[in-house]
Parts: C-alpha cells; sequence; structure tokens
C-alpha cells in the first residue's frame, strides 16, 4: 500500500544520530578512521575542506589516544588496548569523541600546547606535541576528560557555520567602519575553545 | 598503508621524493632517511612532497627534526611543491615560516 509506504520512509532512523567504532590502539588504524569520518562529516553537509580538516584532528585525536595507550608507534604489546571513536550528528554540525583506556602514567602526548607564536623560530618549534595545536586550530570547540583509571576523552566539535573571528579577517567586510553607527555593527563572535589540561 | 621513498641526486642535492600519507604510521621510515642526509655535513636535501596528499604532526615533527639537523650540520633542507592541504598544515604549526618552498626542481637546485 501507498500509505505504508510512505509511513516507512517518514519514520525516523532507530538511533539518535551517533555512530561508533572501536579500533585496535595501532596507527595503522588510524587511516581507517579517516575515512570513516570523510564519510560521516560528507553526510553532514561539510565542504570538502572543512572535512579535510575534521579528518586532520581526529587522526590527531586518535594518534594522542595511541600513543597514551601504548606508549609508541613501534611497540606491540601482546594485546593492543582499543580507541573508541564516536560521531554524532548535531543540528549545527558534528561532534567526535576519541576515548582511550590509558595505560601510560603521563600522557605526555596530550599535553596541551599553547598556541604558536606569529613568527616562531626553528628553534622554538617542537619535534612532537604539535597534535593538539593543530586540532584545537581545526576545531570549533575542543573539550578533554579524564577518567578515574587514567583514561583520556577528547570531545570535538565543527559547527556548520563556524563563529566568525574578525582577528582572523582583518580585510572583510565586518571591518569597522569609522562612518558607520556603531549600533548597526555586528559583534565578533567568540571562539569557544576550552581546552582543559589532563590530569 | 607505507609511504614509498626514492632517494636520488640531482645538481648536487639528493632528492627524497615521497610518496603517500606521512603520518604516525609511515613517518619512522622518513625520520631514519632525512636524519641520515640531514646529518651529513653541508647536505643539501630537497624533500619532494608534491606526491604526498596529507600529512599529520608528527610528518611535521620529522621535518622539524630534519631541518634543525641540516642547520647544525651547515646544510639546507627544501620543501618541493607540497599541496595546499600540506601547506596548509605547515601554516598552522608555525613550520611554513622556517621553510624553504620552491614548486620547481629548477628553482629548488638553483639550476
Amino acid at each position: 500500500m501507498a500509505n505504508n509506504e510512505s509511513e516507512k520512509i517518514s519514520r525516523k532512523p532507530a538511533y539518535d544520530g551517533r555512530v561508533e567504532m572501536k579500533i585496535p590502539a595501532s596507527a595503522e588504524w588510524v587511516r581507517v578512521v579517516r575515512l570513516a569520518t570523510a564519510g560521516v562529516a560528507g553526510r553532514a553537509g561539510f565542504s570538502y575542506d572543512d572535512v579535510e580538516d575534521i579528518k586532520l584532528a581526529v587522526a590527531e585525536a586518535c594518534n594522542n589516544a595511541i600513543l597514551h595507550s601504548i606508549g609508541s608507534p613501534q611497540s606491540e604489546p601482546k594485546e593492543l588496548p582499543l580507541v573508541t571513536i564516536a560521531w554524532e550528528l548535531l543540528d549545527d554540525g558534528l561532534r567526535i569523541s576519541v576515548s582511550d583506556t590509558g595505560r601510560l602514567e603521563e600522557p605526555l602526548a596530550l599535553k596541551p600546547r599553547s598556541s604558536l607564536a606569529e613568527n616562531t623560530v626553528l628553534e622554538q618549534l617542537p619535534e612532537s606535541g604539535l597534535g593538539l595545536l593543530l586540532i584545537e586550530s581545526l576545531m570549533d570547540e575542543v573539550q578533554h576528560e579524564s577518567g578515574p583509571h587514567a583514561d583520556t576523552t577528547i570531545h570535538m566539535t565543527k559547527r556548520l557555520v563556524a563563529p566568525v573571528d574578525e582577528g582572523e579577517r582583518p580585510f572583510s567586510s565586518a571591518r569597522p567602519d569609522p562612518d558607520s553607527p556603531v549600533g548597526q555593527r555586528p559583534a565578533p563572535a567568540q571562539r569557544t575553545q576550552t581546552p582543559t589540561p589532563a590530569r | 598503508m607505507e609511504i614509498q621513498l626514492q632517494t636520488r641526486q640531482e645538481a648536487g642535492a639528493q632528492v627524497v621524493a615521497i610518496s603517500g600519507d606521512v603520518e604516525l604510521h609511515s613517518a619512522a621510515s622518513l625520520r631514519q632517511e632525512l636524519q641520515r642526509i640531514c646529518g651529513q655535513p653541508h647536505a643539501h636535501c630537497i624533500v619532494d612532497m608534491s606526491e604526498v596528499p596529507f600529512i599529520d604532526s608528527t610528518g611535521v615533527g620529522v621535518l622539524v627534526g630534519a631541518l634543525k639537523r641540516a642547520h647544525e650540520q651547515g646544510g639546507t633542507l627544501t620543501i618541493l611543491a607540497p599541496q595546499p592541504r600540506v601547506r596548509r598544515v605547515f601554516e598552522i604549526t608555525g613550520l611554513l615560516d622556517s621553510l624553504i618552498i620552491h614548486d620547481s626542481l629548477q628553482a629548488a637546485t638553483g639550476a
């Protein structure tokens, strides 16, 4: 019957917009997570450039989770712990959470790094620890959560319409015009990035 | 997927052509090769990144390490033809200011 058909189609999917994947804490699986992320982010409606940004941020979070779990990509523990990746479709974007079970007491890879100065000289550039800087630069909101057993989760959100940071667009049309009435200028949106240091 | 590395001599420089994604899983072999070349006194190393669609912070760290080693040894490290996505990662991590980037091998070797 036609009525039955339309009922079927209009029925909501039997999930709440959340997709989850578990991978062994091994660097060779990060590529699979990147591909899955591209699929979900594309479905959420992000542009090509945004999808690429999200893929990189998620890869960095997975790298951190893997290093936090096993120490180094070369180490081969008998049993690999799992890293969980969850994608949550929001009305206005995508929230991704990456969780590890945390074997290392000192999660070096997760130490947040403040952003680098504009004219960073080579000697000041670190050879590691840049992952979190990338995540915070590429995503709109980033939060860390430390569990009771040294386990860590990083939550990252990308909005479909990113907040406008006027500082990054000095020549945009939103530039303050001395002749225009003050009340007509839109206030610059604030980034709501809230990185919290891992305990 | 592992990356493919091919090193050749060209106009007094050692050109390392990379093919594939430079990431946590694949960066070790690149680190080894660049440290070997840049550890030689006054070496001119050119890293051809035209076939690298993706780089993560591990890859950036490898380049930073090689660049530092080259400077210590009085040599140079030049990046050849990075794709826009890779260039963007250099920009965000602050590496762009320290890199010499050329779009052609001719320009990179000064030939």
